[in-house]
């Protein structure tokens, strides 16, 4: 795979516009999935992800084979991701009156819309409940975690992505495993 | 609620990242069983992390993904090709 990889690449770098849809069909899940885990919505994950292959077409001059190419491409979608985040302001605060409700705040909308206990819960939304408490988690965890745990990569791997020592890596993989730990205990015992 | 012996926090870490000799992996298990809340913690993190894992599968890029990142390919390279 890494040899097939490495082959695409080099046609790319010659020129060869057509060998690297080879690589977008290769590497899209992964990315998109990793985009998703970090921005936690379908549609940004998508501009993100589409984002992240431009950028490597763009630049793909400057990749050497010091690192495995997802290594490389992992850590274009990471720092997009990351940038996105920041730049991000959001868009209401839960506290806000709402207005023309007479003193009603978004959190008294919220809990109004809490689902009722003979919902049966489906597989849909146990997934979004887990997105929800990912993206609870500061945003350097959040990248760790989802690294580790989604994408499977190895400490040293996650250390070139996120450009941190493979120590700092293990630290943040741990906080960010008892952060997703303290918000799922709560969740259990609201049930 | 956490277990008042903070060297099992460290040590379920440890389990976690398969670090732990086969000594402190039981040693650890075996705090466990004295434990409620270790285990308890320990459990909750062991299944959110497997549904995450497992709900990897269902997320895919959308239908035309390539197509759209092929179009807006900058057309240079495209005409190079076409003088050929």
């Amino acid at each position: 795979m890494d040899a097939l990889v490495a082959n695409m690449v080099a046609q790319v770098k010659k020129g060869d516009q057509e060998a690297f849809e080879g690589i977008v069909d290769l590497f899209k899940d992964k990315i998109y999935r990793h985009c998703y885990r970090m921005v936690g919505n379908g549609h940004e994950a998508e501009d993100l992800a589409q984002e992240t292959f431009l950028r490597a077409y763009r630049n793909i001059s400057k990749y050497n084979n010091e690192f495995k190419f997802s290594t490389w491409i992992f850590r274009i979608a990471t720092n997009l991701c990351i940038d996105r985040l920041r730049k991000k302001k959001p868009d209401y605060y839960l506290d806000a009156e709402v207005p023309g409700t007479d003193g009603a705040t978004m959190y008294s909308q919220l809990s109004s819309e809490e689902p009722l206990p003979e919902q049966v819960v489906t597989e849909n939304e146990r997934w979004n409940e887990l997105q929800e408490e990912i993206m609870k988690l500061p945003e350097k965890y959040r990248t760790a975690i989802v690294l580790k745990y989604v994408e499977d990569l190895s400490l040293e791997e996650i250390s070139h992505i996120m450009d941190i020592p493979v120590p700092t890596v293990k630290t943040r993989i741990h906080r960010g495993r008892e952060a997703l730990k303290k918000v799922f205990q709560m969740v259990v015992k609201t049930r | 609620m956490q277990c008042e012996d903070s060297v099992f926090d460290e040590l379920m870490n440890k389990v976690l990242d398969g670090e732990a000799t086969t000594e402190e992996e039981r040693v650890f298990h075996a705090h466990l069983e004295e434990c409620e809340s270790c285990k308890e913690e320990y459990e909750l993190l062991l299944d959110t992390l497997k549904e995450l894992q497992l709900q990897n599968h269902s997320i895919k890029a959308p239908e035309g993904f390539t197509q759209a990142v092929m179009a807006k390919l900058p057309k240079e390279k495209q005409q190079i090709k076409w003088k050929r």
